[in-house]
């Protein structure tokens, strides 16, 4: 029988491909009903106009680009996005992170030499345009502000030197980016195994950790192995997955059993706004190793 | 066709039911896995054991108990249930809020001559008792803190007078203090139409609640709400929890009738920023739907 925690681990759906497709959706929330924040996670590996209009959200965007080609510094591949009425042209892995309101849009990826990997998430569930009427042509921070790029070896990260592992880019709302939004992007090196996270807690916002192979020729493959706890409850996670985690839902101990290759980690969590004010709960007797600890429902 | 944002307008799972049966479920997020919180609501007709265990969940837990026949103090059954390891007992319209990681449970209803509705919600999504150790059983507010009774004018500004309730229960922090969720219980008479509120935007998560009073026939809602979602306009004539997840936009909220007696409940949590906008250009002045622009 399905453990009740089991549905919060969600997987891209296989559809067919061919190597002429230029984008491959991995795992996207308007996919998983269950999943209560805007979400989607693709490899571009051709040139591809990802939204050729304009638009703005209600909620703060974080955009990821992340090269395959095991290089923090360069992208191998041209994203161009216009914000504000500005155009950017990028061309090293990097977050974005779009203030509410906030007109952006007529995003393109092109001379595409080695694909890429990207994810585009906000706190809201819809990803629908607010009518121009609301749109702020004045935001309080600059563009170069809402770009973040390779700063993994800069931050204090208590796994940083773990040589099976390396960040590449940190982005804590309010200390290395501007925003509501926390993530951190991490590429897991081969291994044979490693603790990541000793110890369960729980907290009053969602977050989502992703799981990705970086073969983007093969995108449904993990080529990795990982024990994570749910609910008290230990999964193994072995083809690309993402742990969406609501509100005050447990959530690990991490251990990396496996690594063959190479694997993309990201975080994603809510650091300001309603959803935070309640601290996290340390669950001290849900921990690794350990066959997990059973939590009932009162009736 | 379906509109896009019918999603979050839920209904009550109709099953056969009987005068005998104790409980009735109306709607819960365990049957709708887009709410994003703890959610159940349901009447009480006869005696029963709601749950007969303890457990401390990791979010506070608000309790509903109100009378279906309109007496704004008296609720027409008693509630018990153990807090901490003390009795709590009550026979009013109560709205009772639990903390996190507070042992509770024992829940019983007993001594019913008026059935009551009820509703049990918090911001957690999976309803789980925590493992004992992380019970928290020292340092817990005194259970008459906890609790709060009719706290409600009968015609509670700022709706307009054309608006015949009366506020049974307000659960907010000025009556139980550093409570997370905030929450009205009202009964609407029968009455015409009178506008209840304009269209905006929070980061938060809202349930706009409609029920009948009529435990015996729990699946009817004899009145007409028009509700607007997103930009769509909906007609609401039966049990519904109108669910808005953060940042989806809601109202204008128009009651058209009400025919018989209703209960309506809002829900939505308090701590944090909250932040709430009035979003432009939402409504047409013909009353049409909105098409609101999906980028891509």
């Amino acid at each position: 029988m399905a453990n009740l925690f089991e549905k919060y681990l969600l997987h891209p759906i296989e559809r067919p491909i061919t190597d002429a497709d230029a984008k491959v959706d991995l795992i996207r929330s308007a996919d998983n009903p269950i999943m209560d924040f805007f979400y989607e996670s693709a490899f571009y590996r051709h040139d591809c106009v990802i939204c050729d209009t304009i638009y703005a959200l209600p909620y703060n965007e974080l955009f990821c680009f992340m090269s395959t080609n095991n290089n923090d510094d360069v992208l191998d591949a041209t994203v161009k996005m216009e914000i504000n009425g500005q155009e950017i042209i990028l061309d090293r892995p990097c977050y974005v992170q779009v203030p509410a309101y906030v007109p952006h849009g007529k995003i393109e990826i092109f001379d595409v030499k080695t694909p890429v990997f990207s994810y585009v998430a906000g706190f809201g569930r819809e990803h629908l345009s607010t009518p121009e009427a609301n749109w702020i042509r004045e935001p309080e921070i600059t563009i170069d502000e809402m770009i973040l790029f390779n700063n993994g070896a800069l931050i204090n990260d208590p796994h940083r030197n773990n040589p099976c592992q390396h960040c590449a880019l940190v982005c804590l709302a309010g200390k290395t980016m501007k925003g509501e939004i926390s993530g951190v992007m991490r590429r897991f090196d081969k291994t044979d195994g490693w603790l990541y996270v000793s110890n369960a807690h729980a907290h009053g916002y969602p977050e989502a950790l992703g799981f990705y192979g970086t073969d983007a020729w093969n995108p449904y493959e993990l080529k990795g192995n990982y024990t994570v706890f749910v609910g008290g409850h230990p999964f193994t996670i072995d083809k690309p997955t993402l742990g969406f985690f609501p509100a005050y839902v447990p959530h690990c101990p991490i251990k990396v059993e496996h690594v063959e290759n190479q694997n993309f980690w990201h975080s994603f969590g809510q650091a300001i706004g309603s959803f935070n004010a309640a601290k996290t709960l340390e669950l001290t007797n849900i921990k690794y190793p350990g066959d997990g600890v059973e939590l009932k429902q009162p009736w | 066709m379906a509109k896009y944002f019918e999603k979050y307008i839920l209904h009550p799972i109709e099953k056969e039911i009987t005068d005998a049966d104790a409980k009735v479920d109306l709607i819960r997020s365990a049957d709708n896995p887009i709410m994003d919180f703890f959610y159940e609501s349901a009447f009480y007709r006869h005696e029963y054991v709601i749950c007969d265990e303890i457990y401390a969940l990791p979010y506070e837990e608000i309790f509903c108990f109100a009378s279906t026949n309109g007496d704004p103090e008296k609720l027409g059954a008693t509630v018990k249930m153990e807090i901490n390891g003390q009795q709590f007992e009550t026979d009013k319209n109560t709205m009772l809020v639990v903390p996190a990681l507070v042992p509770h449970g024992k829940i019983e209803v007993t001594n019913v001559e008026v059935p009551i509705f009820s509703y049990v919600a918090g911001r957690g999504r999976e309803h789980v008792g925590l493992p004992k150790e992380n019970w928290k059983t020292e340092d817990v507010p005194p259970i008459e803190q906890m609790a709060t009774y009719n706290n409600g004018p009968i015609n509670d500004p700022p709706l307009p007078p054309e608006a015949k309730q009366k506020t049974l229960v307000k659960a907010l922090s000025r009556y139980i203090p550093g409570i997370e969720m905030f929450t009205v219980l009202r009964r609407f008479e029968e009455s015409g139409p009178w506008f209840f509120s304009k269209g905006h935007i929070h980061d938060g998560v809202e349930v706009l609640c409609y029920y009948g009073s009529d435990p015996w026939h729990p699946y009817e809602f004899d009145g007409e709400v028009t509700q607007w979602i997103g930009g769509e306009k909906f007609t609401i004539n039966k049990p519904s929890v109108c669910f808005f997840a953060p940042y989806v936009y809601h109202c204008p909220l128009q009651i058209e009738k009400i025919n018989k007696p209703c209960i309506w409940h809002s829900l939505s949590p308090v701590l944090g920023s909250y932040s709430s906008s009035t979003i432009e250009g939402l409504t047409s002045e013909d009353g049409n739907d909105i098409e609101v622009v999906k980028p891509w």
